[in-house]
């Protein structure tokens, strides 16, 4: 080989050996850091840790104060405390996700505040010919509950006894019911309270809908309702936030699905009356103007229709003519505009005091839509008692939630994981035990607000890691389709490189053969070159 | 020399790999025979004029499900192309699924969500998963909980294992079970219809393996799916035969209808569609006979007329319990007095919790009428040709070259 060919063979390989390098330390890093996917390290033992650590359940009590007993009874407290958690253990499952206790303590007029559970034993008088022992449960926001005790209580010492099955039964017994529909075996207990409530957010949206079938507008006196409607609905403050707004709607005829059944009205009568019995196809849900709020709240759509003047609708089997739509609001059917034919009326007002039993039923229909039991009656109570169910409900959730995470990402190996998703677990787990801390540690009495808070934070953050937009790609990519899609871009490149490389190689051993051969030629040539003869 | 390089890369491209999908443990069904809403995803794929008849099969099922009841918030409507408005439309502004042109399908009220090309694989597996930034819109969200029955409506050009949408893009039957197993975990269903009319569209939900999901497709694999017919005035095929058939069942049902789905499956005919409609159950614990049309197709909301309990107004707008004594009424008052009750009104007997029986076993047997199964040693054999056909190529090529 000429020494410029062996030159110009040696740059070549040199440019071969340099685009191979190339490819290996620049191309080979850069494809691997473009195509990869960033997944955060999920603090996956912890979140198992802490799902073991709520599997035993949610514990939490329930403070009960009972007012100015003498000193001289604080026995009494811890009899009745005994009975009271025996019936308890009783009443619940000891498996059970969510388990309320009750705790009671001595309280005096200066140290419980307004909106503590407070019980009042009351001597019934002697006198009194009503000497049967007796209950009130105030429905105010005072919370208070009275036991008038006969003096046949007090002397067969049966007055534990009576209190603990207030306590138990007439206070908190549906709170337990509630309690085993939804830890129990949470998966059929499709009961109908289940069913019709609204799946829980911190926030709700109250629409309140006046929709008339005709073109004769009524006039809707609503202000003072609707404002009273508003204080009602911050009983509910600790369960959460109502925001309310009205809307009004005309010619918002009744769907040709709506059964309705036209009765034979006497001569005299103007007004057709027509039986409703089947209330699940009277809604309109596509044309009527209901809610279409581009906001994300959860709504609670509250409907009150008016039928035209000429004509009354009337449920079957009610007597409030209201239904319940599960899980999406209420209607009332109001037909004051017929009655307004009467004479001495004015036929197109609908008045306050019209409205004050609409939204009477309002009322009522939100606590069932919120889940609310229906004992006791106070509204207070049971907004106490939903908020805290549902605090233990959304620390299971909460839990759930990154269970069902850290499950996905096992699940799909190519799904991303961004470094956002893990700062919500982390933020989401922080929540969670500061929830759990207060709950199991209680100082205020209303513990309930303060963690439903917390709790309700650690449910929507954790969502947010769950459905963090950016896990999403086509998380499936297969491997014939990474072959389809590398083999046409990569494969010319790396087969050209491949085999210059082998080439030069060839070439290079070849070259070395030759020199070797080259050298030995010379050397023979040198070993068999006569010396100068002598 | 090139045309064997062709050769090889087309080859190797068949080279087999095994799926990264791992096995799954789906949670054992519960009995689901309970929903309270219900919601529609309708989704036309394809784009330009001579696919009008996709866009027709879709706007046919939105017609379907808004008659019978969902309201236009709980339907995602994804259309690909407007061809209401195409220029080479002669109906400008309507839409025809039969030549007769009797039903007029865009309507006047028709609410399109996604419209051309926002209908891409992203947005309908964002739209399942429900991942969106957070200003995006409610009207364009999938808002559903674990009492949601969904229908979900596909239609466009696909083959096996996948759908194309708008020409740039396909949707592989492994994601669509992936979104759906997401939508399982984070409990955004209590049962899905998945209905879809392509060709080859059984192999679309083969994959799934979420429990609860019911699945319908027009055609097995290896088999298109035709179109019904075309209107001359029109210039294309205005309808597909299977979503034509389906409809013509559907139109005769009202929102009491007492038909299910057992009475839609036994419609399908190979002489009236023409392939081999598939139907999956194993993964629906109910039998295809309880379950009613409108369960999935309607929206009959179950309603509770209850009697009230009275004066919860005026209670919560009690200021303190001291104004009680200026404010009370005379009910009130009598109110009140009633909650003084008697002990021996005390009713300590607690209402028996229905402890509703166990799990119904689902029917493990595979329930899918003419489902490929046969077709995998047809695949392993492709796949033993592509390995060696590959091998010699590059043996051949590589010595050559050098």
């Amino acid at each position: 080989m000429a020494e410029s060919d062996r030159k110009e063979a040696q740059l070549r390989h040199s440019i071969v050996l340099f685009i191979v390098l190339l490819a290996v330390l620049v191309g080979l890093p850069i494809w691997y850091l473009t195509t990869t996917i960033y997944r955060a390290n999920l603090p996956e033992a912890d979140i198992i840790q802490m799902e073991h650590g709520i599997a035993d359940g949610i514990d939490y009590e329930v403070p009960f104060y009972v007012m100015n007993l003498p000193s001289s009874l604080n026995g009494l407290i811890d009899e009745a405390q005994d009975l009271i958690d025996n019936q308890m253990n009783e009443l619940q499952d000891a498996k059970a996700a969510i388990r309320a206790h009750v705790k009671l303590l001595s309280g005096r007029e200066s140290s419980v505040g307004e909106f503590d559970y407070k019980i009042r034993l009351i001597e019934r008088d002697l006198m009194d010919e009503t000497d049967t022992e007796a209950v009130y449960i105030s429905p105010g926001s005072d919370r208070e509950i009275k036991l008038f005790l006969s003096p046949s209580v007090i002397q067969n010492g049966k007055v534990t006894d009576f209190l603990m099955r207030v306590v138990t039964d007439m206070v908190l017994g549906s709170e337990i019911g509630l309690l085993t529909e939804v830890s129990g075996n949470s998966g059929n207990a499709s009961t109908s309270r289940s069913m019709i409530k609204i799946p829980y957010n911190d926030q709700y949206k109250v629409s309140v809908s006046f929709l008339e079938e005709g073109d004769e507008p009524l006039r809707w006196d609503v202000k003072p309702v609707v404002d009273a409607f508003g204080k009602y609905l911050s009983v509910l403050d600790s369960y959460a936030n109502f925001t309310l707004e009205t809307q009004l709607g005309y010619y918002e005829a009744l769907p040709e699905t709506a059964n309705l059944e036209k009765l034979e009205k006497a001569d005299e009568e103007s007004v057709d009356i027509c039986i409703l019995k089947d209330t699940s196809t009277f809604m309109d849900y596509s044309e009527w103007g209901l809610d279409q709020d581009v906001q994300l709240l959860p709504t609670i759509n509250l409907v009150v229709y008016a039928p035209n003047r000429n004509r009354k609708i009337l449920i079957a089997n009610s007597t409030t003519n209201s239904f319940i739509v599960p899980q999406w609001g209420g209607v009332v059917i109001y037909n004051g505009a017929a009655d307004g034919n009467k004479p001495g009326k004015d036929n197109l007002l609908v008045s306050t005091e019209d409205l004050e039993p609409v939204f009477d039923i309002f009322a009522s229909q939100i606590l069932q839509l919120l889940g609310a039991p229906e004992s006791p009656k106070s509204p207070f109570i049971r907004a106490d008692m939903i908020t805290r169910v549902q605090c233990a409900q959304n620390l299971l959730k909460s839990v759930d939630n990154l269970v069902s995470l850290i499950k996905l990402t096992r699940e799909l190996p190519t799904i991303p994981i961004p470094e956002i998703t893990m700062q919500e677990v982390e933020e989401t787990m922080a929540l969670v035990n500061k929830s759990m801390i207060i709950m199991k540690s209680w100082n205020e009495s209303d513990w309930w607000n303060q963690v439903n808070e917390l709790s309700a934070r650690a449910v929507k953050i954790s969502d947010k890691a769950f459905f963090q937009k950016d896990m999403v790609q086509q998380a499936f990519f297969p491997e014939d389709h990474k072959m389809a899609v590398y083999m046409p871009l990569l494969g010319p490149f790396a087969t050209i490189m491949v085999l210059g490389l082998a080439r030069s190689l060839k070439e290079r051993i070849k070259m070395k053969k030759d020199e070797h051969a080259n050298d030995e030629k010379v050397r023979l040539r040198t070993e068999n070159e006569p010396t100068a003869g002598k | 020399m090139i045309l064997q390089y062709i050769t090889l890369i087309l080859a190797a491209a068949f080279l087999p790999f095994t799926s990264l999908a791992s096995e799954l443990n789906t949670t054992e069904a519960k009995p689901h025979h309970h929903h309270t809403n219900n919601w529609a995803v309708l989704v036309s794929t394809s784009r330009f004029w001579f696919n009008y008849r996709h866009m027709a099969n879709t706007l046919s099922m939105y017609r379907t499900v808004k008659r019978l009841g969902i309201p236009d918030s709980q339907i995602i409507l994804m259309l690909s192309d407007d061809i209401a408005c195409n220029p080479r439309n002669a109906f400008p502004g309507e839409v025809f699924n039969n030549k007769d042109r009797q039903i007029e399908l865009y309507g006047d009220n028709v609410k399109v969500d996604y419209r051309g090309y926002e209908v891409t694989v992203e947005n309908f597996v964002r739209l399942l998963t429900d991942r969106w930034p957070k200003e995006h819109p409610k009207s364009k969200r999938l808002l559903t909980d674990e009492n949601s029955n969904i229908f979900i409506y596909m239609t466009g050009h696909g083959g096996a294992d996948f759908l194309k949408f708008q020409d740039a893009e396909e949707i592989a039957s492994q994601d669509l079970a992936d979104a759906f197993e997401q939508m399982h975990e984070k409990r955004r269903y209590n049962e899905i219809l998945f209905m879809i009319d392509t060709c080859q569209a059984n192999t679309m939900f083969s994959k799934i393996y979420s429990p609860n999901i019911m699945a319908i497709g027009s055609s097995e694999l290896h088999e298109s799916s035709y179109s019904h017919h075309s209107d001359t005035e029109i210039g294309v095929a205005v309808i597909d035969r299977f979503t034509y058939y389906n409809l013509e069942f559907l139109e005769n049902i009202t929102r009491n209808s007492p038909l299910t789905m057992q009475d839609l499956v036994d419609s399908y005919t190979l002489e009236k569609i023409h392939s081999n409609a598939g139907v999956r159950t194993d993964l629906f614990d109910r039998d295809l006979s309880d379950v009613l049309i409108t369960d999935f197709f309607g929206n009959v909301q179950k309603t509770v007329v209850d009697d009230v309990e009275r004066d919860l107004l005026y209670i919560g707008n009690q200021d303190s319990p001291s104004a009680d004594a200026e404010q009370s009424k005379e009910g009130q008052v009598k109110e009140a007095d009633e909650k003084i009750s008697p002990l021996s009104n005390l009713n300590l007997e607690r209402s028996g919790i229905n402890a509703s029986s166990g799990a119904e076993n689902i029917d493990a047997d595979a329930n899918i009428i003419r489902f490929n199964k046969d077709d995998q040693s047809f695949e392993h054999g492709l796949k033993v040709f592509a390995v060696l056909a590959s091998t010699v190529l590059f043996a051949v090529y590589t010595t050559k070259y050098l």
